[in-house]
């Protein structure tokens, strides 16, 4: 299904991108010293239209920083962004706006990412407003509309937030994302924080809005069953950098680097028999810190198979003679 | 248990006493010329320094007594309200408006935004403010508009404080980077957003600017600066008793008392409503 060479323009790119934030402090001598946390520290990713891309890592590895660049949300350091090949990357907040109907993003957290004192139906409106998409009468039909389509009772725009579940409230923070028919959506741990017996129900909801829609999406989560589900391809982070992509089966039925076969040996299978079977390399100690800058591949403190090699360069995402499982890891580069 | 609800109903009837008090107060200032039993400046030189009806010596006619030139105090106290209140209103009113709007641009600008406005607010406050005032009605040259703007001056800068601090909390919330990847402009967010999620600070700061306000109008009556003493208002009245404390106390008390009880009534009032709007208390 996937061709090596896609020939379409990406819905979303990122090239060599870095993203670094940087912090003041005084140090114990009340010097001010400036530390740098690369949190995206080099990265290459290409999101073709219709697919749905997850992303996973462990936490602090520079997911969520990454799914903000792409829509620039955060200023990027170094590399570019670009959406539907035209380059976000130095774009001021005032030119970025009208594109910003374009692509979207879903939080992780209903209970925060939702205004408190705004009515549903005005935050649902809003994007159609300030793009000035429709006039406030058909922005409140298509609210009922949206509304209707994930899932809830048009009635309910008059409510504020705080009448919701968590799960109603992930579904109104969906259809804000969707109303202005995006082509491109952020999803950052949407179902993490909800409880076990709607992740299911808002997960159906994504793979709804993704046909009716014509949607591709960034996926982010760490929940690997999740994510073999929805994902028509999978990217591991590690430490700012992704160090290994590809299929989801060709991931987790044949994961390449160290990292992402420590990751899945850490979830339990529920086959019985390759459950007991399982291999055995538990991921050793925290990750480096990102404020510390690393030399050679970054992953192999914690590798059980680290080279001399490991140590002196830093391995590039390379892609395998099939063309689309790719990784960054110097025992497979011939 | 019990404990939690007998606090929280003690807590209603207190808000409820500070709203009583202000009701009245309010309405003793727009029914004035209904209550006052004769106009507040209607001198009787035959009846100087009555003292008050429940005092040896004292006439019914004249409740609270009357002050040097004759002048019924129940009437002045009851025509002074206008003032005092107007100006305590006006004047929170006025140091709202500029104190939030100079908060939420330092709290959300940051930067060069915030060191320029936080300086106003730290030369305010290290300057003694008597002297400001004194030096702007005499420059303003006194009136109701001037000192309104003086004691919004005097006030401004609690609004800025907490409104700049509410609003770093609240613009690293989701919903704020929501808004701007809706595409949201600038002023919609902060209107619709910022300003819209830190009016709880504003309100309880409101509470005890009023009261600020009021003492600190009687303050500059008292220093002969600010709204012109021949009209009745509670801080000209305990100007015009000071000389007179030893021989006519009830010409100073009775004001005095006045502004006491409103403070407290205010005071109440926005304890209550601090309470009320705190996330965390049970509703
Ligand atoms: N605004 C910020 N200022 C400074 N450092 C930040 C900021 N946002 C994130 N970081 C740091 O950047 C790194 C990456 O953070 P990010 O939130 O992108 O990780 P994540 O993979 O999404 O983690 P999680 O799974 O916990 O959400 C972390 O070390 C984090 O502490
Ligand atoms: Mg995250």
């Amino acid at each position: 299904m996937i061709d090596p060479v896609d020939t379409r323009l990406p819905v979303s790119e990122a090239v060599a991108l870095k993203v670094q934030y940087s912090s003041r402090r005084r140090n114990c001598l009340g010097r001010l010293t400036t530390t740098t946390i690369r949190a995206v520290d080099g990265v290459d990713l290409t999101i073709r239209p219709g697919e749905a891309v997850a992303l996973v890592g462990e936490s602090g590895c520079g997911k969520s920083t990454l799914g903000r660049a792409l829509l620039r949300l955060e200023r990027v350091s170094e590399g570019a962004v670009r959406f539907a090949g035209s380059d976000l990357t130095g774009l001021s907040e005032a030119i970025l706006r009208p594109i910003r109907r374009n692509m979207q993003m879903v939080f992780q957290d209903p209970f925060s990412s939702l205004n408190p004192r705004m009515q549903i139906g005005e935050t649902l409106a809003e994007p159609l407003l300030v793009h000035g998409l429709a006039s406030k009468a058909e922005a409140r039909a298509r609210v009922a509309e949206i509304l209707q389509i994930v899932g809830l009772d048009p009635a309910v725009a008059g409510r504020h937030p705080h009448a919701f579940s968590g799960g109603q409230r992930q579904r109104i923070a969906i259809a804000r994302a969707v109303i202005a028919r995006p082509k491109f959506v952020v999803a950052d741990e949407p179902i993490s924080a909800l409880d076990i017996s709607v992740q299911a129900q808002i997960l159906d909801l994504f793979e709804d809005l993704k046909e009716r829609f014509a949607l591709t999406y960034l996926f982010i989560s760490h929940d690997l069953a999740v994510v073999r589900h929805i994902a028509d391809r999978v990217a591991v982070m590690y430490l700012g950098r992704i160090v290994e992509e590809g299929s989801p089966e060709s991931v987790f039925d044949n994961p390449l680097h160290p990292y992402t076969q420590a990751l899945l040996a850490a979830v339990p299978s529920p086959d019985p028999v390759r459950e007991r079977s399982r291999p055995n390399p538990v991921l050793r100690g925290e990750p480096p810190s990102p404020a510390t800058a690393v030399t050679g591949c970054r992953f192999r403190g914690r590798c059980a198979h680290a080279m001399p090699v490991c140590a002196m360069a830093d391995p590039a995402l390379a892609r395998g003679a099939d063309g689309t499982h790719a990784v960054a890891c110097f025992l497979h580069h011939q | 248990m019990t404990g939690f609800s007998n606090r929280f109903l003690i807590g209603h009837a207190v808000g409820i006493a500070g709203v009583a008090i202000i009701v009245a107060a309010v309405a003793i200032a727009v029914f004035a010329p209904l209550i006052a039993p004769v106009p507040a400046s209607q001198i009787d030189l035959h009846a100087r320094l009555v003292p008050p009806a429940f005092v040896e010596g004292g006439s019914a006619k004249h409740f609270f007594g009357t002050d040097n030139l004759g002048r019924d105090i129940l009437a002045r106290l009851i025509y002074g309200s206008r003032i005092s209140l107007a100006v305590g209103t006006a004047a929170a009113l006025l140091g709202a408006v500029i104190g939030s709007l100079m908060g939420i641009l330092a709290g959300y600008f940051g930067g060069r935004v915030d060191a320029a406005i936080s300086w106003f607010v730290d030369v305010q406050l290290a300057f003694p403010f008597t002297l400001l005032a004194i030096f702007l009605l005499g420059t303003l040259g006194g009136g109701f508009y001037a000192v309104v703007i003086v004691l919004a001056l005097a006030t401004w800068v609690n609004y800025a404080r907490v409104v700049r601090a509410q609003v770093l909390t609240v613009k690293v919330q989701d919903y704020v980077l929501a808004a701007r990847a809706v595409g949201v402009g600038t002023p919609r967010t902060l209107w619709r957003y910022i300003f819209a999620n830190s009016t709880a600070p504003i309100i309880v700061v409101a509470s005890f600017s009023t009261a600020q306000a009021i003492l600190t109008q009687a303050a500059l009556s008292f220093l002969g600066v600010g709204i012109d003493p021949s009209i009745p208002s509670w801080g000209a009245m305990l100007n015009d008793g000071r000389e007179y404390l030893q021989k006519a106390w009830w010409i100073a008390t009775f004001p005095g008392l006045a502004i006491a009880l409103t403070v407290l009534g205010v005071n109440l009032f926005g304890d209550w409503l601090r309470d009320r709007l705190d996330p965390r208390s049970a509703r």
